[in-house]
């Protein structure tokens, strides 16, 4: 109600048109880059090209693979294990974000090395198996799905619901099922998009331990082909955006439709 | 016998009490058991081969305990070069993008600019977060290389290739550009919290206590965004440390990162110096450590203040 | 020549007319609440006082100069906010001597100065402590001290108290209004609750919807409410529909029983009027004045020191009664045929002047 008024903010334009230049110049020249496949015009060649190699659509479809995995396996780990730090073991917590946040601590490439190392011999000759890379990935994704969960627990009240659900009668399993999981749905959902933006786009882990992913692909197009090297930072951009306002279009749609089915 | 029967039926009591302790014991004991699948994962996949990284620093080939695996790196001028680099990479781009992020942050949320160009930015900023790695790499090659789009406008524009007044996007100031790109919004994400943390009766008690603008930002504002502002600078300090992707989409680069080393060893196919693979790791590990304590130390501090 | 005045102070946010023609003012020490319901004015006002807010139109004078237009970090206004807005970043002590140290006070006068609000406020060895090592009501006084350190000329509270526990609330106001008398210092008080307004003020103002609805004594303000808003906002009030029988008499046909009040009134034979009555004023039995009201027993509420009993007249109009708890009390039975009694002094009109 209070607003307060007062000169209008120059500065704020001013870094504003140096952020849009510095964010979106480079974009505009991968894409005019990416449009120059022949000389002297403007055509879609790059882009052609990009669609006609079976292997952009073999590395595209097995990054989308490894992130479902990925995504199924995160939320399972990570979901009731921060329900059950908020419910039953707050002295765990500590503990758990101590771990979550090591992926932050110790690089991919450091990750990369010591599974490669841990699990190249015998007993635990695991390499060759693309389970180690989702295993990877897993890692990765735990600081996302963990906030993600941790922020969606935080907004209610999971010990007051959980009583609740039990004084009427539901057991543990139900309760999380038919309680807890649906006010977590906004949450998941977003830890689970950024984790798919990430492992779609991933390198590290990929190369390193030599899956034919779409990140690697990306970089090997790159070695050979300017053009099409372009064209595919482009797709993969547009790509993150397609993930990004998915997202935010569902958690909103479920937003409004709590807004309105809540009140009466 | 009336006394032996009291006996017994005390031991019987005391026993019943230590069972019920014992199960209330084992009652904690069992609220772990639901942690299990995480903390098991957690172990193998993550804090085993860590933890055997820092173990095998320290060993030899006969796995005899040894400092020469970590003596060879400071023997060695090219990987002390590395790790320079890396750390003056690191600096300077969250300099850079902790700046920048910051006066973004500060525009969106106290510049009074329309709420939809605050979401806009936060958006972009979260998709552009993501977008490190190869596909960066491209796009600045496409902008900053020798054929970039910016490279030749401002070469019609001035009528001199940039190149040749040593620029590059190669080299060390070319890479921080690029590495900037992703920081900034990375920056611009974690400090709006903080930002709109900032409560404006704060402001305007300061001001009816007679504080000017700058009184106000000098003894309050920046006092309290302070710990944020460096917490999450060391963030972006540890998140180029790390960047494995982008460096080495630059491939090109007459720069050498810790990263890149580390890659290399394990490329030389299984390893080919694995003693010095696990030193050069463990300093990297050791760097971004000491980073994140002194970042959650930043962060608990600004927590109490702006709760 | 008053103090503060403010005069035909207009504001507007967009559409919406957060206050209407607001004329006021103040003595030098003087104590005045600005009293009404959320969303009346009352802060905005505040706000205006302080400089925080641009009136839409109108001006604010102090001490015969035009301080409309004067940026508030030069008003020397103390302003206490409800949830204390202390810097977190700086110690008690540090926030008490902000407004001396942003002014270039000498360190040492600072140091004096600032031990001595901490010794007024109460808390002489807190000083060191950071605002989150504080409790809500030392924080309070700490922010209370911080307005006070840079003398200022007039001290404006924003609903200091409500976000304290009740306890708190009583005791932290006591110290209020004894420190204000100390210092003698003119003070502009926020609220939304009458029993603050009235145990602290010199006088206070009424507000609704942006209006000023009435300006008195706490004493002028309950007895003689000038608007049925002010008399059902400040206690409570039990309101009948009357029709006038004789003007000249005060008398009143309430359902079929008669009411009488001080004549005569301005009002013709026949007229329907609203009469107004303050629970308290009322007893039950025959000793409590001339008038007279039948009816029955339905619903009977412990409030400790007080019992409300609630009762429905013969017209289906329904009446509250206050009376002192005491263990002599003998109460009646729900579903009793009851007769209440007062004085015709305790009746006044609404809607209709008297």
């Amino acid at each position: 109600m209070a607003q307060v008024t007062r000169r209008p903010s120059a500065w704020a334009w001013v870094w504003l048109v140096i952020w849009a230049v510095f964010s979106w110049l480079p974009l505009v020249a991968t894409l005019d880059f990416s449009l120059r496949a022949r000389k002297g015009m403007l055509s879609l060649k790059a882009y052609q090209n990009i669609f006609a190699d079976p292997g952009f659509y073999n590395s595209l479809a097995f990054s989308f693979q490894m992130a479902l995995l990925t995504i199924v396996i995160s939320i399972f780990l990570v979901v009731p294990t921060a329900y059950w730090v908020h419910l039953r073991l707050r002295r765990a917590r500590p503990l758990v974000e101590f771990v979550t946040l090591l992926p932050f601590v110790v690089p991919a490439v450091v990750i990369a090395f010591g599974l490669i190392r841990w699990y190249c011999c015998p007993p635990f000759a695991f390499v060759s198996s693309p389970l180690l890379l989702v295993a990877g990935y897993v890692v990765l994704s735990l600081p996302y799905m963990y906030r993600a969960a941790d922020t969606g627990l935080r907004a209610i009240d999971v010990c007051t619901l959980t009583e609740a659900a039990q004084s009427l009668g539901a057991s543990n399993l139900q309760t999380f099922f038919l309680v807890i999981l649906p006010n977590l749905r906004a949450s998941i959902l977003s830890g689970a998009f950024l984790t798919f933006a990430i492992v779609m786009g991933e390198f590290t882990l990929s190369s390193l331990l030599a899956w034919p992913a779409f990140g690697p692909y990306m970089q090997y197009v790159g070695v050979f082909k300017a053009y099409e090297s372009a064209a595919l930072a482009i797709i993969s951009f547009a790509l993150t955006w397609l993930v990004m306002l998915l997202m935010l279009w569902l958690v909103r749609g479920w937003a409004a439709a709590r807004a309105v089915t809540a009140p009466r | 016998m009336a006394v032996k029967s009291l006996l017994v039926e005390k031991e019987r009591i005391n026993l019943r009490g230590v069972l019920r302790a014992r199960l209330g014991e084992l009652h904690t004991v069992w609220a772990w058991v639901p942690m299990l699948p995480f903390f098991v994962f957690a172990v193998a996949f993550l804090l085993l081969p860590s933890a055997s990284i820092v173990v095998r620093s320290f060993q030899g080939e006969q796995g005899q305990f040894t400092l020469a695996n970590i003596e060879r790196i400071f023997t060695r001028p090219d990987l002390l070069r590395a790790y320079e680099n890396s750390i003056l990479l690191s600096i300077a781009t969250a300099i850079f993008g902790g700046v920048l992020g910051f006066l973004l942050g500060y525009a969106i949320t106290l510049g009074r600019l329309p709420p939809s160009i605050r979401s806009m930015v936060l958006t972009f900023s979260g998709v552009a977060s993501n977008f490190a790695g190869v596909p960066l790499a491209f796009a600045f090659i496409a902008t900053l290389g020798q054929m970039g789009l910016v490279t030749r406008a401002l070469n019609d524009l001035l009528g001199r290739n940039i190149y040749h007044s040593g620029f590059s996007i190669y080299n060390f100031w070319g890479l921080s550009i690029v590495y900037t790109y992703f920081q900034l919004p990375l920056m611009v994400l974690i400090i709006t919290p903080a930002l709109d943390g900032l409560r404006r009766e704060w402001r305007e008690a300061a001001e009816g206590l007679g504080a000017t603008a700058y009184h106000y930002w000098r003894y309050v504002a920046l006092p309290i965004l302070l710990p944020s502002l460096l917490g999450t600078m060391v963030l972006l300090f540890a998140n180029s440390f790390g960047a494995y992707a982008t460096a080495y989409a630059f491939s090109g680069s007459q720069i050498n990162l810790v990263p890149l080393v580390i890659g290399f060893n394990i490329r030389g196919n299984v390893l080919y110096d694995p003693g010095l693979g696990n030193a050069l790791a463990l300093g990297m590990v050791v760097i971004m450590a000491i980073s994140i304590a002194f970042y959650s130390y930043l962060q608990r501090r600004s927590e109490l203040w702006l709760k | 020549m008053s103090f503060l005045r403010l005069e035909h102070v207009h504001k507007r946010f967009g559409s919406t007319i957060a206050v209407q023609d607001f004329n006021l003012e103040v003595q030098m020490g003087e104590f005045v609440s600005l009293l009404g319901p959320s969303g009346c004015g009352k802060t905005t006002v505040l706000r205006i006082i302080a400089g925080f807010e641009q009136p839409t139109a109108g001006t604010v004078h102090l001490q015969d100069q035009d301080i409309t237009h004067q940026p508030p970090n030069r008003r020397r206004m103390g302003m206490v906010f409800q949830h204390y807005a202390l810097f977190p970043n700086m110690t008690a002590a540090d926030n008490i001597g902000f407004g001396l140290r942003v002014t270039g006070v000498r360190r040492e006068e600072i140091r004096q100065r600032v031990a001595a609000l901490l010794n007024l406020v109460q808390m002489p060895d807190l000083g060191n402590r950071y605002p989150h090592q504080l409790s809500g009501g030392q924080q309070q006084r700490v922010a209370l001290a911080r307005a006070l350190a840079i003398q200022p000329q007039v001290l404006l509270l924003d609903e200091p108290l409500s976000a304290l526990d009740a306890q708190i609330r009583v005791e932290l106001r006591g110290e209020i209004r004894r420190i204000q008398q100390q210092l003698g210092i003119t003070t502009i008080y926020v609220t939304h609750d009458q029993e603050e307004a009235f145990s602290l003020s010199d006088r206070i103002v009424v507000m609704n919807h942006g209006c000023i609805e009435q300006v008195g004594t706490p004493f002028e303000i309950y007895n003689y409410p000038a608007t049925s808003f002010v008399a059902r906002f400040v206690g409570a009030v039990n309101q009948l529909r009357c029709e006038v029988l004789d003007p000249h008499r005060g008398q009143l046909r309430c359902g079929n029983q008669l009411v009488t009040m001080p004549g005569p009134l301005a009002l013709q034979t026949g007229a329907i009027a609203t009469i107004m009555i303050r629970p308290e004023a009322l007893q039950l039995g025959e000793r409590g004045g001339a008038n007279r009201l039948a009816g029955q027993v339905c619903a009977i509420t412990f409030r400790g020191p007080l019992v409300r009993v609630q009762l429905h007249l013969d017209n289906s109009e329904s009446l509250v009664v206050d009376t002192l708890n005491t263990r002599q009390l003998q109460l009646p039975q729900i579903g009793d045929q009851q007769l209440i009694s007062f004085a015709p002094e305790s009746v006044w009109l609404v809607n209709g002047g008297g």
